[in-house]
């Protein structure tokens, strides 16, 4: 079947090219979802800003910065406490928040000095912390504000401080990949071999694209720390800004989120000769074989397999209890775009679900070549989904239950279909063997709640 | 052998994600790498390890191989020849899909 048009988009047919649900013998040579473009007027997107995807999905995430938003106070707000990656350092980085909060009045003359003083206020008010990163956003680009050279005055003047630039404002790109996609280019330019690390094992990587959701990076962190693996850095979950700087000296970069922080796990292997390794840290089966991969890379083989006999006789049976209950249940997976890949064969072979509708937010075309690759024949596989498109789908599918963001979450609500946050989860961390067992209770826990089916009752007509 | 060559493609493109890398340089370097060693590995042969880079298409290429091995009995007792082939066959299947006619556009683009 060609690509589709839905009804709720019979007015806004240049939707055709972003649906599409695949039939047998198809691949994507033959079909592909148009993505990573502009979206159609009419079309009521949930992407967000492309400053939003440099600090709320990547800058934001280091424990020990600073994270000085120049622009009005909402900007700051809009990226501030609606992930939940926490912390080794008491949670610094989500405890708060920083502006500029421009007003009329900085628009008009500048901002710049409001800037710097910002920035002076911040590094006193928290005097133990060294490093700050400044983003501009659609007003302070706008006017022209020099951040980068007010950051080379504050770290002149302190001495002892590190500033990054993020020039990402919110129109810079078409959703807030084009945010990961400038942070990963200008950090690794400007600030990776600027640091050298400890080195304490002749075993070393880099962690990328993992965020700590909910404790996901120290799931990561323990599994390497069990074969002797040093992580050289987290990009960023659980991360620190000088670690992310010595990213130069690890030996190989095992990437889990390809959309988000795959340019730099590209340019470490351009610039410095460190392998690009992609890997799933979601799914049962899935963190085994990345794993054995680590394993086989630098022969520590045998402590790999000891590690994962102990999760398995430890969690497995725990996934069974869910597998039994869960199989033949239909899911849709609404989120960024990489979960998508990541999770469609993990919750088909791992928990014998059936993933019925699959929808990208900010997802390339090489997302989609991968979902499709992996995913079901009869799915929908829909690009920058709208709010009218869910609804005709949930009618078509009907999932049981749906992986997707609190904003479509609250929708998907009102017709009684219970939502899971697939972006900053319910109850993680869901990478890893007790990962995916926490995943697999949450599933659970939606489709059979009791709230979800007294909800559906109309008492004013006794039904 | 098509038979053969369809169940190795197909658990190649369900599993694995090295051949839609970011741009078309690094899929085919992926590609050639990881399923060249995939013979090698499977016919007892040494695998090049020599720097990160080929060390990593190596363990790409042995976690691969003992999937392959795992789940087509068949695998383990093929001749020579037949790994060959299959390799082959399969490296072309993988570049048509993922470089030679693949719709992305993004992945011609010259910089990452
Ligand atoms: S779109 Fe512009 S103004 Fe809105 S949050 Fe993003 S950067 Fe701020």
């Amino acid at each position: 079947m060609p690509m589709v048009l839905l009804e709720a988009d019979v007015k806004i047919p240049e939707r055709k090219k972003h649906v599409y649900i695949k039939q047998p013998g198809e691949d994507t040579k033959q079909f592909l979802p148009a993505s990573n473009i502009t979206t159609i007027p009419g079309s009521l997107s949930e992407r967000g800003c492309s400053y939003c995807g440099a600090k709320l999905v990547i800058g934001g995430v280091l424990k020990d910065t600073i994270q000085i938003i120049h622009g009005p106070v909402g900007c700051s707000y809009n990226t501030w406490h609606t992930k939940r990656y926490p912390s080794d350092t008491d949670n610094f980085q989500i405890k708060y928040a920083w502006s500029t909060d421009m007003k009329e009045s900085n628009v008009v003359f500048g901002g710049e000095g409001r800037l710097k003083k910002s920035m002076l206020e911040a590094f006193a008010a928290f005097p133990d912390k060294k490093r700050m990163m400044v983003y501009t956003t659609c007003a302070t680009a706008l006017i022209g504000d020099d951040i980068k050279a007010i950051a080379k005055e504050v770290e002149d003047e302190l001495g002892d401080v590190d500033i990054f630039c993020i020039e990402c404002p919110g129109f810079a790109g078409v959703s807030q990949s084009r945010g990961h996609h400038v942070f990963n280019i200008d950090w690794v330019n400007r600030k990776v071999g600027t640091v050298e690390p400890e080195i304490t094992s002749e075993y070393t990587i880099n962690v990328i694209g993992d965020y700590n959701i909910q404790g996901d990076a120290y799931v990561l962190q323990r599994y390497m720390d069990e074969i002797g693996v040093q992580v050289i850095a987290h990009f960023t979950g659980n991360g620190t800004y000088d670690a992310c700087r010595s990213m130069h000296r690890a030996k190989l970069s095992i990437t889990n989120c390809a959309r988000s922080a795959g340019y730099i796990a590209n340019e470490l292997q351009k610039q410095y000769g460190i392998p690009r390794m992609d890997v799933d840290t979601w799914g049962f089966d899935y963190v085994k074989e990345s794993l054995r991969k680590v394993g086989a890379f630098f022969n520590i083989e045998d402590r790999v397999e000891a590690l994962i006999e102990r999760e398995t006789t430890l969690y497995q049976p725990k996934l069974d209890g869910y597998k039994e209950k869960l199989a033949g249940k239909k899911v849709a997976i609404w989120t960024g775009g990489p979960r998508l890949w990541h999770w469609t064969k993990a919750l088909e072979d791992d928990l014998g679900m059936k993933v019925v509708a699959m929808s990208s937010k900010f997802g390339h075309q090489e997302d989609f070549e991968k979902v499709i690759s992996r995913g079901s024949v009869g799915t929908v596989y829909i690009d920058d989904g709208n709010e009218l498109e869910f609804f005709e789908v949930i009618d078509m599918v009907k999932p049981d239950v749906i992986f997707t963001g609190p904003r479509v979450g609250e929708l998907v609500k009102k017709v009684h279909v219970p939502y899971i946050n697939g972006h900053a989860y319910h109850n993680g961390p869901y990478m890893g063997f007790e990962g995916a067992v926490n995943m697999a209770r949450d599933l659970y826990n939606a489709i059979n709640s009791k709230m979800f089916k007294l909800a559906k009752r109309d008492i004013s007509k006794g039904v | 052998m098509e038979e053969k060559v369809d169940a190795v493609y197909g658990f190649v493109m369900e599993r694995c994600l090295w051949q839609f890398f970011s741009r078309n340089w690094d899929r085919e370097a992926n590609i050639k790498n990881i399923m060249g060693n995939v013979a090698k590995l499977q016919s007892a042969q040494e695998a090049d390890r020599a720097t990160n880079q080929t060390n990593a298409y190596y363990a790409d290429a042995k976690i691969l191989t003992e999937q392959l091995s795992k789940k087509f009995p068949w695998f383990v007792s093929l001749s020579l020849e037949e790994i060959s082939t299959i390799r082959d066959q399969v490296i072309d299947r993988l570049m048509d899909v993922a470089v030679v006619h693949s719709l992305n556009a993004e992945r011609t683009e010259i910089n990452y």
